[in-house]
């Protein structure tokens, strides 16, 4: 091989000329970037119209990954859909937190029969009927160890949390609940998540939860 | 990760040329840190060339820190695709000799940031990279635009565009 005759004259020198970082290619702006946390990319952000440009993709690869957080409440038709996700490996691979909301938790280590003071008067009755129904049935708990063995082994899975909610209080955290947030007409940031998440597939996660309900393993 | 191998005079030489025309012998084995360096010696069906090798875009102040670098380094493991990947994201954590390496001015810093890249060199592009972070980290938007000479050029509608975005990312 030869090289090609060198003419100093006419190289592309980037030395001496007083590099600054706003003087970095986009890729290694961005590559400075990746190196930081939410919230100092957050403070990028606000530096000036480059810095912002340049922290917008990083940003959206941190967000994209904890919108992957599940939340749910233990009632029959949450359970079957979680079960049901959980028994799609794209889907249990990708669940990062889960978070289970139950009226109390002794769901967790009683017996059937000792539920019946476990709700307060001021919910509604039916749903109190429906969760006392569930929860006595054994089939939550039977839905919940598929559940846990179904997520058995997930590296990707960082927290499973179980806490005392009220129903009303339990959302999906999941990208196609997210996506629907930039009704607040964000513009910067929005472009790049949607690009982030679209690179994971995102209309795959927008079919209705419910399309995925399991009855939990048999016994 | 530091060199413990020491050059000797057995080890073939290879000449490089600065952008500034200044001849610079180094031993194959510190030059072929450089993946561009390295194919294209592979290039010459494996032999030591005997030509001298133009480095069009760096000068000679910033290719001999190079080489400082890679001289210190000369006995490290090539890095691989995951160490470009998965490593480099989750810590800033640089070792005590590379920290003390890159204690230059800002120019200085960016120079070898940009010849790491030309060169191909990712463990260096890796370090440089990761110190400029952590002059970034923990400081306010004005306390970095003071860091690196950079003018807040956002409208305050934008500014309170961004401000509400990042509200609303934080609560993620």
């Amino acid at each position: 091989m030869e090289f090609l005759k060198w003419d100093p004259l006419s190289a592309t020198t980037v030395s001496m000329r007083g590099a600054t970082f706003l003087s970095l290619p986009t890729e290694l702006a961005e590559r400075v970037v990746e190196n930081l946390g939410l919230s100092d990319l957050c403070s990028v952000r606000l530096v000036s119209q480059n810095m912002s440009r340049y922290a917008n993709r990083p940003l959206s690869c941190l967000l994209k990954d904890r919108l992957y957080t599940l939340h749910f409440f233990i009632f029959k038709h949450d359970l079957q859909v979680l079960y049901g996700l959980c028994q799609i490996p794209e889907v249990r691979g990708r669940i990062a937190n889960l978070m289970i909301n139950v009226f109390d938790d002794s769901l967790l280590r009683v017996e059937p029969l000792l539920y019946s003071n476990l709700l307060s008067t001021d919910w509604d009755d039916n749903l109190s009927r429906r969760y006392k129904a569930f929860t006595g049935s054994n089939q939550a708990l039977r839905l919940l160890s598929g559940i846990f063995e179904a997520l058995h082994g997930e590296k990707g899975l960082q927290s499973i949390r179980i806490e005392p909610g009220a129903p009303h209080f339990a959302t999906y955290s999941w990208p196609a609940a997210a996506a629907n947030d930039f009704s607040f007409g964000f513009k910067g940031l929005q472009r790049s998540l949607t690009e982030a998440l679209q690179g994971d597939g995102l209309d795959q996660w927008r079919v209705a939860l419910d399309k995925y309900l399991g009855d939990g393993p048999d016994h | 990760m530091a060199a413990n191998a020491q050059p000797t005079d057995a080890q073939p030489k290879i000449t490089l040329v600065s952008s500034d025309n200044q001849k610079i012998l180094v031993d194959r084995d510190i030059a072929e840190r450089s993946v561009l360096l390295k194919h294209m010696i592979q290039d010459f069906g494996g032999e030591t060339p005997d030509q001298d090798i133009p480095i069009h875009n760096v000068n000679e102040v910033v290719l001999k820190k190079v080489i400082e670098w890679c001289e210190h380094h000369r006995a490290d493991p090539p890095a691989t695709a995951e160490d470009d990947s998965d490593n480099r994201k989750k810590s800033t954590d640089i070792e005590e000799w590379d920290q003390k390496f890159m204690q230059v001015d800002q120019e200085m810093l960016f120079e070898i940031i940009l010849a790491a890249n030309y060169l191909d060199i990712k463990p260096l592009l890796d370090v440089g990279c990761k110190t400029v972070a952590n002059m970034i980290k923990g400081k306010s938007p004005d306390e970095i635009r003071k860091t690196f000479n950079i003018t807040n050029d956002f409208t305050p509608e934008e500014e309170d565009q961004i401000r509400r975005e990042n509200e609303w990312a934080e609560d993620r």
